[in-house]
């Protein structure tokens, strides 16, 4: 009992921790479900490079990313993608396009990736498709990225879900998806 | 022992935070990296709005919703920054161009036909600043109007409200961050059919005036220091962040379940 209290507690003040970080594009709320069914493939990955450019405009600036895909949750492809974003670094100019992804390190993450145009992907519901990976208490959770976004409806703090749950919950709705 | 002082300290450490951010919950934008807050040099920035606005209300009360929420950001008499009406455009680039740099507006626009970004974003603003110094020198907003309907206050339903979500991507526009009180148009979150933003609260002006109080010079971005080379410029960008949210009830509940668990524990 006590534990399963202070394990809701540190749940409590992650998620509450994760949701001061906020800015400013207005959005809806993607719920797993949403999500998934969005997603043309959701894996765990890990970014391995980047690179921001300026775009074809040459006014917009755009982040590439490369990920290795370590699991493929639902669906399946490369082992390499890349996902590009709006937004970045070229020089002394950041241009920050609120509500997008950003990517600093090589942790893994879980992604759920729209097959772009080209080869490249881009993640659903801006960054409401990246969950990072934490350990609290010998278990492993996902806990949602939503920086950059306020919501119109809904409250606005991140999804944080048990890993095994989640990504069984994620097959299972991928797979109805599939089945008629 | 030690644990239970441990967490009475936890407590009442979250109680005073959270009971002092109400007073001050306004927070600058900054650079993730470099830290510097974003501000803009010159304190009139001129705004042009699309020509074809929303598509979902007549062209003049869109027009004049936009105009009219950003003037609810000109109003406040202890700071002298002003977003200026540039009229109309029919141009629709987003972004900053530093080779034609004459050449940029801040552009407000409905995006009616194809909508660039992921179809759950409403608005998106895009804001281009030096990363050294934090210096804004383009800010766009793009609404989405290929997937949501948007309303005006002469609209007979509120759908999104212009105004409410104007409001708030202008507070964007001119470098202020969320903020944790509820009733100010920085709060982060908004209710389907809010119009509750549309007006400032003390704490959107607050941190308006602080940021750009008439007739005074940026304060000191704290946890910032600007390169040397831009000394002359105002480099020495405005921002001190609110106090952190973290609000009282947090720290209230956390309380009472340990209160909780103790008296359980006593009994059984």
């Amino acid at each position: 009992m006590k534990r399963t209290a202070l394990i809701s507690m540190g749940l409590f003040l992650l998620t509450t921790f994760f949701s001061t970080n906020l800015k400013a594009s207005m959005a809806v709320r993607l719920d797993l479900e949403k999500l998934t069914l969005r997603a043309d493939r959701v894996v765990i990955a890990r970014m391995v490079s980047k690179r921001s450019y300026w775009g074809p405009s040459h006014k917009r600036i755009l982040t590439s990313y490369s990920f290795e895909v370590q699991q493929d949750v639902a669906g399946s492809g490369n082992k390499h993608v890349s996902v590009v974003t709006y937004g970045g670094t070229v020089g002394r100019w950041t241009q920050r396009a609120n509500g997008y992804p950003k990517f600093t390190d090589d942790s893994p993450v879980l992604l759920f990736l729209k097959q772009g145009v080209d080869s490249s992907f881009k993640v659903v519901g801006l960054c409401q498709g990246v969950f990072d990976f934490h350990e609290d208490d010998g278990r492993v959770l996902l806990v949602q990225h939503l920086e950059g976004l306020s919501f119109h409806a809904n409250h606005g703090r991140p999804m944080i879900l048990e890993k095994n749950e989640a990504l069984t919950r994620i097959k299972t709705i991928a797979e109805h998806r599939r089945t008629p | 022992m030690i644990k239970h002082a441990l967490l009475s300290a936890l407590v009442l450490a979250t109680l005073v935070l959270g009971l002092t951010s109400g007073a001050q919950a306004f927070t600058r934008s900054r650079d993730p990296e470099t830290k510097a807050c974003l501000w803009w040099k010159d304190r009139l920035v001129k705004v042009v709005l699309n020509n074809a606005c929303s598509q979902d209300v007549p062209v003049n009360n869109c027009a004049n919703a936009v105009w009219t929420t950003l003037d609810v950001w000109n109003n406040p008499t202890c700071s002298d920054f002003r977003f200026v009406s540039g009229g109309t455009t029919s141009r629709t680039d987003v972004g900053f161009d530093q080779d034609n740099w004459d050449d940029n507006i801040n552009l407000i626009i409905w995006q009616n036909e194809d909508w660039p970004h992921d179809s759950s974003a409403i608005a998106l603003t895009t804001t281009t600043y030096d990363r050294l110094t934090g210096e804004v020198v383009d800010t766009d907003v793009e609404f989405n109007g290929v997937d949501f309907t948007f309303s005006t206050a002469e609209s007979p339903d509120v759908i999104v409200d212009i105004s409410n979500t104007l409001a708030h991507e202008a507070g964007h526009m001119l470098g202020l961050d969320h903020s944790s009180n509820t009733s100010a148009s920085m709060y982060g979150y908004a209710p389907e059919g809010e119009t509750q933003k549309r007006d400032l609260s003390q704490d959107d002006i607050d941190g308006l005036c602080h940021v750009y109080p008439a007739g005074l010079g940026l304060p000191p971005c704290e946890g910032f220091t600007p390169p040397d080379n831009n000394k002359d410029g105002g480099g020495g960008c405005g921002c001190v962040t609110g106090v952190q949210t973290f609000p009282a009830w947090i720290g209230l509940l956390i309380f009472l379940s340990f209160i909780a668990l103790d008296k359980k524990r006593r009994l059984g």
